[in-house]
Parts: structure tokens; C-alpha cells; sequence
């Protein structure tokens, strides 16, 4: 690979194309040989923090009646507040751009501070009802310290943590994890709620974008409001009022599409086009209930790959212009 | 034998390399669209998610058409209904070179539908026609995707052609007979070791040619048969499942003690070798190796109840990664951990997903299973604030 790069860079040189110190730079940088390990360690310290966490709380939850609640409770304040005080001690202060810990570690640590801090919240609900019955309380306090981290020490994990503790003071699951396995159901009965979320969502990072406050945030609201407002449109398609949604859907489209141009937002756009393309299927099988052609299935069958041929064409293109916009 | 035009798919290539020079910064982007411009190329997919996308468009154009064909046909062929699957091969295989030679599809996700839709289907056929015969088909794919390979230049012919070679010694072997069965996994390791040398050898001499894509995964995966073929638990359960093997309990199965110390030295060999000889994907594999190891000591010695297990597991390899980062941080040369120009660092974002998987705070919901489940919320970290 390397030969055949600083071949290919040999060749630009003949052609004129780049200056010779430029060849020059990558035969020393390849001299080098460097092995990075960079993505493998941070891996495993995702893995650490993820065995260890499980253990403790595996650990925890079987000893509950030996140890007291109370030494565990002091256990996992005092190991939060330690995490906590390092995190703050090695963190630059809130600025409006993005902002990168001197040591990757730190980052992890944040995290762990903040899962520490909902385990503890949790565990103090449960055992003693320090919300009493406001158990909407119990998950906004986590969330607007999982908000409040997110932001100050601009940490993207945290803050997908903290749009999720906003979805569950509303009542859904919003993880990607379920977003994936289409767990429907929980929209039947929230499904304003969805939509009105995603749309707050977006309004703020709209807002956040115009004062510039921390930018590089939006894609993940975005990405958030994309699946949510989406998602909850095509499951109602069995409502009655289903041309509302299919209505919304369409504008939600419209604006996914814009904005995903404007974040160079590949994941975006090919989510905007796939929830636009399912409904668009929705659309058409109620067409066809509609006109109640559905005895004719052979020339339907028959139909179906020029249809198909039809869509690719026009998924061609639209991916043909994306990347013509985002790539000169 | 290869389908595409050599001179756009020279340009591809040298595309190809250009981007890498750009993404590593030692071009600058007007160079690379400047050496990039007077080039003609096939159209590949680099995004893997536009290609998923297509792959599955892909795949239901190909579904389509192969119903609507079987609607027709399906009157005429009652009885010889293997012969639609071989059709639908054929389809396939016409399909895929409508793609690679009249739209210059490379890797663009619609061809890969086809051309992996035509594999299977001849695969389905000739198991059809021969009545699962597992030696025929694992030869039949040895031939098929050997071709494609050849013809497409797709680097998962290669995996199916491995797996197909691999399939090939199996059965050879487990149709010998008694001694033929005993003789499988290491039949299988020396399998590995002769492709692993093969792709050795292949790669010194053909690095500059179109097929140099395939060596990697050749290689990858000789490591990876290599470690299954002789790891215990693999190699014990299959000899239950396959050959009704019973072991009585304080027995063992023959040659116990080489298999547990294969499955402990290898992936330490793997890694160990690997750091010296700068190879990533030998780490990878011996990273997924120990984790496989820890399964397999775990799943027939209870060393360690599960919690204390993951609770020294998590302290210990943290302080591992912790002390190697230290040592790393400020290596210049050699094995760093310092980001490499050529590695992308588009890691950083799917991180963020699989924290919200699996941290995620789920709705409160008073309901008496969540109470139960309290366990579980601990489990999962931050899923304990919301069940209450």
C-alpha cells in the first residue's frame, strides 16, 4: 500500500500536480512506520468501563440486603464525586466551540461520571422515594446534569444520553437500539409526543447553529429528530387521520433533505430517503386499497420491477447530486 | 477474464489512492480534484451506507423480477422446479454484467446484489439437483465465486470462496471414515497454514495488480480458520453435534490438552506477533481470539462468579489500557497511539450510538415487571433512573 501510494504521488509529480517536498513528506512520514494504536485502545477502554459498570451493578444488586443501602449509596457518591472532581479538574471550561481533552481518557471519564450519577439518582429513588411519586423528576434531574456535562466538557456521548433522559420525561425509548428494531408500539399511543419532541429538537438546533453555540452538536439532534418525527409519521398510517401524518411526513422530508446538504450529513440523507421512500410505498398500497385493484395482482407483480428499475433511477440521481454538492 | 474495462479501472484505483492522499493530508484537495479531473472511472459506492442502501434496493429488484418470472414460468416447470433456481442464477449472472459492463458498476451495491443473488441461487440449485450433497455445493461455490471473483473483483467472493475451501476439507474429510472425522480440525489448520502462505506469497508478487484487494481477506481469514479449527470449544461441541460423539462425564476428548493449550498460546501469538509485525488485522483477530478464548475457559470452568469476573476484568484492563496509553502517547515512530493520517477517525461517532444503546435513560414506567427489573437497570448502567 505504501509503495503504491508514493507511486501514485510520483506520478503527480511528473504531471506537475504537487511540489516535491509534498513526495517528500510521505516517505518520511512512511519511514516512520508508524503503527497507531489509537483506535484499538480506546476500544478496549469502552470495554473496561462497560465490564466494570455491569460487574458493580450486578455486584450491587446481589448484596443489596448484606451491605446496606446506605454504605452503598455513600460507596457510589464517593466514587462519583472522585470521578467528577478529576473530570472538572482536567477540563478547559465551557466555550462555544468544540473543545477536546489534552487525554482521550478524560472524555471516558466524564461518561462514567455521568452513568454513575444516574445509577445513583436511580438508587436513591427506588430505595428511599426522594422524588416521592414525581417520577417524572426522578429522570429530568440525570438528564439536565447529563445536559449540563454534554455541554460543558462537549461530550457527544453524554449528550445522546441526555436526549434520551428528554425522550423518557415523555414516555418513549429512543435509543438507536430500538429505533432499529422498530419497536412501534410504544408510538401508538405518543405519538404527538414524538413528533413535538423532534421538532423541539430541531428548533434548538436551529437556534443553536444561529448564536453558534457548540455546532457540531446539531448533527446528533438532527439525527434524533429525523427518527423520531419519521418514524412516528409512518406508523400512522393506520390511523384515521393518517393524510395528516403522511402530510407531515412530506415537510419533515423536505426539511431532513435541506438540512443534510447543509450538515454534509451522508447517514441523514440516506435515512431521509429511505423513510420517504417507505412512505411513499404506504401511500401507493393505500392507493391501490383505495381503488380496490388489487385482484389484478399479476399485472401488479408484473409492474413491480419497472417500478423498482423507476425508484433506482431516481435514488441514482439524488445520491449523484448530493455528492456533487458536497464533493467539488 | 475481468469484466471491467482496464483502463477505467486502472483510473478507479489511482482515484482511489488520491483520496487517501487527501484524507491523510498530504495533498491538498485542489491537487487531488486537480489529478482526479481529466480521469473517467467506474462508478463505485465509497459510502457504505448509500451502498447497504442500494444493496437492498438491489435486492428487491432481483426478488421482483425473479417473482414475477416464477409467476409465469411456475404452469410450465411443475415437477423440474430446480431448474428455475438455476434461472434465477443465470438472471443474476446477466444482471451483474449488464451492470459491470454497460452502467460500469463497481462495487456500487446494485451489482453486489446481483452478483450475490446469482451465487446463492446457484448454490440452491445445485442443492436441489443433488439433494444436499455438502461436498458438491462447497465446490460448486469454490467454482462460482472463484469466478465471480475473477470476473468482479468483489472482495466477499473471496470470503465465499474461502469458506467454500474450507467447506471443501470439512466434508472431504468427515466422508473418509472414522479416522477421517478425528483428523478434521487439524486437516483444517493445515488448510489454513497453506493458504495463509499462499496469500503470503501472493502479496510480494502481485501488489500492483487489480486482485491485491483480496490478499488481505485471504489472509484474515487463514487466522481466523487457523484459531477455530483448534480451539476446544469449537472443536468439542462440533464432535458432539456432528459425529454424535458422547464424552462420559470425566473423560475428555482426545487430544483435550493440545486443544486447551491451543486455545490459550495462539491468541497471545496472534497479538504478540502482530505488535512486531505491524499488522492490524492479525490484532484484531487476536483481540476477538482472547475474547473467544475467555468464552470457551469460562463455558466448562466456573473459575469466577460472573460479577467478580467483570468487575476485575473492567479494573484490570482499564489499568492496562491506561499504562499503554501513558506509554504510547508520546511515541513518534514504531507502535503509537498517536492517530495514524491514513486511519479514519469516523470511530468517534459510532461510539456516541452505542453509548445511547446501551446507556440510554428509559421511560419510567410504574409497572411491576420494572420493578422487578430493577436488577437489570443496575446491569445497564444509566437504564436504573428510569425504573423505579
Amino acid at each position: 500500500m505504501k509503495q503504491k501510494l508514493e507511486k501514485t504521488m510520483q506520478s503527480m509529480l511528473d504531471k506537475n500536480l504537487i511540489t516535491p517536498e509534498q513526495l517528500q513528506e510521505l516517505k518520511t512520514y512512511n519511514s516512520l512506520n508508524i503503527f497507531s494504536l489509537h483506535n484499538e485502545l480506546k476500544v478496549l477502554l469502552y470495554l473496561s468501563i462497560l465490564l466494570f459498570t455491569s460487574g458493580i451493578g450486578i455486584l450491587i444488586y446481589q448484596n443489596i440486603d448484606s451491605i446496606g443501602h446506605t454504605v452503598i449509596l455513600a460507596l457510589l457518591l464517593l466514587v462519583t464525586l472522585v470521578c467528577f472532581y478529576i473530570s472538572f479538574k482536567h477540563a478547559k471550561g465551557f466555550q462555544k466551540e468544540m473543545v477536546v481533552f489534552d487525554n482521550p481518557l478524560y472524555y471516558h471519564l466524564v461518561l462514567t461520571s455521568v452513568l454513575l450519577t444516574c445509577i445513583f439518582i436511580g438508587y436513591i429513588q427506588f430505595q428511599y422515594q426522594l422524588f416521592g411519586q414525581h417520577y417524572g423528576l426522578a429522570t429530568l434531574v440525570p438528564t439536565s446534569i447529563a445536559f449540563f456535562c454534554g455541554y460543558y466538557f462537549d461530550n457527544k456521548s453524554v449528550l445522546s444520553i441526555a436526549i434520551t433522559g428528554l425522550a423518557a420525561y415523555i414516555g418513549l425509548t429512543i435509543d438507536p437500539k430500538s429505533i432499529v428494531t422498530m419497536s412501534t408500539n410504544a408510538f401508538t399511543s405518543i405519538r404527538y409526543a414524538a413528533i413535538v419532541l423532534g421538532i423541539v429538537l430541531l428548533l434548538w438546533s436551529e437556534l443553536a447553529a444561529k448564536q453558534h453555540i457548540k455546532k457540531h452538536f446539531n448533527i446528533i439532534y438532527v439525527t434524533f429528530a429525523l427518527h423520531l418525527i419519521s418514524i412516528a409519521c409512518i406508523t400512522a398510517i393506520s390511523e384515521p387521520y393518517w393524510y395528516v401524518f403522511v402530510l407531515l411526513l412530506a415537510v419533515s422530508t423536505y426539511y431532513f433533505y435541506n438540512i443534510s446538504f447543509k450538515l454534509q450529513a451522508t447517514s441523514l440523507f440516506v435515512f431521509t430517503l429511505l423513510y420517504a421512500f417507505v412512505g411513499c410505498n404506504q401511500l401507493i398500497f393505500k392507493g391501490i386499497e383505495f381503488l380496490d385493484i388489487s385482484q389484478f395482482y399479476e399485472l401488479l407483480t408484473f409492474l413491480s420491477p419497472f417500478y423498482l428499475v423507476g425508484s433506482i433511477i431516481l435514488f441514482i440521481k439524488l445520491i449523484k447530486n448530493f455528492n456533487k454538492k458536497n464533493r467539488p | 477474464m475481468i469484466a471491467y474495462d482496464k483502463s477505467l479501472l486502472e483510473a478507479t484505483f489511482l482515484i482511489e489512492e488520491t483520496q487517501i492522499l487527501k484524507e491523510a493530508a498530504f495533498i491538498t484537495n485542489e491537487q487531488a480534484i486537480a489529478h482526479s479531473k481529466e480521469l473517467t472511472t467506474l462508478k463505485s459506492q465509497n459510502n457504505h451506507f448509500i451502498r447497504i442502501g442500494f444493496f437492498i434496493l438491489g435486492v428487491i429488484l432481483y426478488t421482483s423480477i425473479c417473482g414475477t418470472l416464477s409467476l409465469f414460468m411456475m404452469s410450465a416447470i411443475q415437477h423440474y422446479y430446480q431448474i428455475l433456481f438455476l434461472l434465477f442464477g443465470i438472471i443474476g449472472i446477466v444482471g451483474a454484467e449488464y451492470m459491470t459492463r454497460a452502467l460500469h458498476y463497481f462495487g456500487y451495491g446494485l451489482d453486489d446484489a446481483f452478483v450475490l443473488g446469482a451465487i446463492m441461487w446457484f448454490i440452491v440449485a445445485i442443492g436441489a439437483f443433488s439433494n444436499g450433497n455438502e461436498l458438491l455445493i462447497c465446490f460448486v461455490l469454490v467454482l462460482v465465486s472463484g469466478i465471480t471473483y475473477g470476473r468482479y473483483l468483489h472482495a466477499y467472493s473471496v470470503l465465499l470462496l474461502y469458506i467454500g475451501i474450507a467447506g471443501c476439507v470439512f466434508y472431504g474429510a468427515y466422508n473418509l471414515g472414522a479416522i477421517g472425522k478425528m483428523i478434521i480440525p487439524f486437516a483444517l489448520m493445515k488448510t489454513a497454514v497453506i493458504l495463509y502462505v499462499a496469500a503470503k506469497k501472493g502479496k510480494s508478487k502481485i501488489t500492483l495488480s487489480y486482485f491485491s484487494k483480496g490478499i488481505p481477506i485471504l489472509y484474515g481469514f487463514s487466522l481466523v480458520l487457523f484459531y477455530v479449527a483448534g480451539n476446544y470449544f469449537v472443536v468439542r461441541e462440533l464432535s458432539i453435534e456432528l459425529m454424535g460423539t458422547i464424552i462420559p462425564a470425566g473423560k475428555d476428548i482426545p487430544f483435550a490438552w493440545f486443544f486447551y493449550g491451543f486455545t490459550l498460546v495462539i491468541p497471545i501469538v496472534y497479538i504478540v506477533f502482530s505488535l512486531f509485525k505491524k499488522d492490524r488485522i492479525m490484532l484484531w483477530i487476536g483481540l476477538l481470539a482472547i475474547a473467544f478464548s475467555i468464552f470457551t475457559i469460562r463455558y466448562y470452568y466456573h473459575l469466577l462468579p460472573i460479577e467478580i469476573a467483570l468487575t476485575l476484568g473492567g479494573i484490570l484492563l482499564f489499568l492496562f489500557t491506561y499504562f499503554a496509553i501513558k506509554k504510547l502517547k508520546h511515541n513518534t515512530s514504531g507502535v503509537t497511539f498517536q492517530p495514524d493520517r491514513f486511519q479514519n477517525q469516523s470511530f468517534a461517532n459510532a461510539e456516541t450510538l452505542l453509548v445511547a444503546t446501551k446507556f440510554g435513560i428509559h421511560p419510567e414506567a410504574p409497572t411491576p415487571e420494572n420493578k422487578i427489573d430493577f436488577g437489570g437497570g443496575g446491569f445497564s448502567g444509566g437504564g436504573s433512573s428510569g425504573e423505579f
